[in-house]
């Protein structure tokens, strides 16, 4: 395309917009109403991804050691961690430790323990995980040592609840899909009455021996603009929503890890703007389909 | 320069518009194509500029067989011919000197190329002291000859116009069919479809006649004599048109 076409193209295209006036803003508006619940959407599955990767790092299973247990029972179990891939980090915790540690818990209360006469603590070893699938098939596979007498299984939930989350990623894919396509449908709609307004320009631009590229670009240039200026008010009324939700949440659920690195959101926002500026260049290029040659 | 063998037109409606149509128009003929309205005049134009495809047959421009135009080839098609429009198609919201440029905009001529050749043929038609004026500020004729302009400005091999005196009085009716001889004489080929039989009879050319869709006259020196069920038509159509 020579300079001076796509000058011109700009032009027709800034005109188109302008002349537009209030279709064009009713565009606009539909386009940042749709990216703003498909953004929302995508802010909240960006949250939950987040706490299931924290819960997922947070992993931890203890085993006890039976009393009873001998060295080289237990340099084979240390081996075995040693070598798993599974394991992140692991240490072993004597009774005496964990007695101290107990008593450190327990803080003003620790004066219960100075009843005992003998340690009833065993030694254990605490290992924390990577995030792994299947955490129940862990805690069997350790089970058949020996040396081990039982486990914490106080962290059992946290299984359950990341077959829930898996379950609700697969589905939100769909759900993405979904609005995905909603969007591509209301904006291609959207700019088709833009284009409808324009099909005497588009006909006459037909008879006159312009090739289809030449007739698609200004009202391609249009779509992008409507599709970027859509998606930078849908993210602007993300980002201050979300920057205002996000202090009281964290207000009232101080443990509740939601997302506050600005990178990852910057990194959102703009994969939502890229996104306008897609569905406006394909939504212009669908609507045109009917009109040429 | 404009060939068609056999060629016959059905719409989806099941109407028929035309039939069996074989026709050869040398380079540089001046051709009128008569009949009364509905007999399938601008069918048969849109055929040419590829507007419409045939039902049957094969039309040739230039020895090209133009259904077999690929889709990026049929706009090169409609660059070697303008066509005028009986309801002109001008753009209300551009100037005369835009709407005549726009045909050259669309061709990627170069911003000097477009702005000569536009003033240029404005000369010609005589609308130099118009071509800031929106076609609303302009009489039927002068916006028959800006439709004429732009359809010339790319020096096309043939020119179409249909019904170019539809809308006009006589005076202005030869005025017009004197530019379209004016280009003819350089070389242009030219069909003008019209049912203006006084217009036809005096300037004695070749004279298609188009009656229901079929070719029932073809005269080197034609005259249009309008036939008792043409003329009831013919009338009817005026009204209709003004």
């Amino acid at each position: 395309m020579k300079a001076h076409t796509l000058l011109y193209h700009l032009q027709e295209a800034l005109k188109g917009f302008r002349h537009g006036g209030v279709l064009s803003m009713a565009t606009i508006t539909t386009v940042a109403i749709s990216l703003t619940i498909l953004g929302g959407f995508l802010l909240f599955q960006a949250n939950i991804n987040n706490w299931v990767n924290h819960l997922e790092n947070q992993l931890e299973i203890s085993f006890y050691l039976k009393d009873s247990a001998l060295e080289p029972e237990i340099r084979r179990l240390m081996d075995k961690l040693e070598n798993d891939r599974r394991v992140r980090d692991f240490k072993v915790i004597s009774r005496e430790q964990a007695l101290l540690d107990l008593g450190r818990e327990l803080g003003e209360d620790s004066a219960l323990l100075e009843g005992l006469d003998t340690n009833p603590l065993p030694d254990s070893v605490q290992i924390q995980l990577k995030p792994i699938d299947d955490f129940r098939s862990f805690r069997k596979e350790y089970s058949k040592f020996e040396a081990i007498d039982g486990s914490s299984s106080g962290q059992d939930w946290v299984q359950s609840l990341m077959q829930l989350i898996g379950l609700s990623r697969s589905s939100g894919l769909a759900m993405l899909l979904l609005l995905g396509l909603a969007n591509l449908i209301i904006i291609g709609n959207a700019i088709r009455l833009t284009v409808f307004a324009r099909r005497q320009e588009i006909e006459i631009m037909r008879l006159v021996g312009a090739s289809n590229w030449f007739i698609r670009a200004p009202f391609l240039i249009e779509g992008v603009i409507q599709g970027l200026l859509g998606a930078l008010m849908a993210t602007a009324i993300l980002a201050i929503a979300y920057g205002l939700m996000h202090d009281r949440l964290i207000m009232i659920f101080p443990n509740l890890e939601l997302i506050t690195y600005s990178a990852e959101l910057i990194q959102l926002y703009l994969r939502l703007v890229f996104l306008g500026i897609a569905l406006g260049f394909l939504g212009s290029l669908l609507s045109l389909r009917r009109f040429l040659v | 320069m404009i060939q068609m063998f056999d060629v016959s037109k059905a719409f989806p409606n099941g109407a028929h518009a035309l039939h069996n149509i074989n026709l050869h128009i040398e380079k540089g003929e001046f051709v009128f194509l008569v009949g009364p309205s509905g007999a399938g005049k601008t069918t048969l134009m849109r055929l040419i500029f590829r507007d419409e495809v045939p039902t049957s047959g094969s039309i040739l421009i230039d020895g090209r067989n133009i259904e077999r135009l690929s889709m990026t080839a049929i706009p090169f098609l409609r660059r070697s011919i303008g066509v005028v429009f009986q309801d002109f198609k001008l753009l209300p919201d551009r100037t005369v000197a835009e709407n005549v440029a726009f045909a050259l905009r669309v061709v990627e001529a170069s911003p000097d190329e477009i702005s000569n050749r536009t003033r240029s043929i404005l000369e010609t038609l005589g609308l130099t002291h118009k071509m800031s004026n929106y076609p609303g500020q302009l009489s039927a004729g002068e916006q028959q000859r800006v439709c004429i302009a732009r359809a010339l400005v790319n020096d096309p091999a043939i020119l179409l116009t249909d019904e170019p005196t539809g809308n006009l009085d006589p005076e202005l009716s030869l005025e017009i069919m004197n530019v379209l001889l004016e280009i003819n004489s350089r070389g242009t080929t030219v069909m003008v479809a019209t049912h203006d039989a006084q217009l036809v009879n005096r300037l004695q050319m070749r004279v298609l006649h188009l009656s229901n869709g079929s070719i029932v006259k073809d005269a080197l020196r034609g005259t249009y004599e309008i036939e008792p069920n043409d003329e009831s038509l013919a009338n009817e159509s005026e009204i209709i048109t003004t």
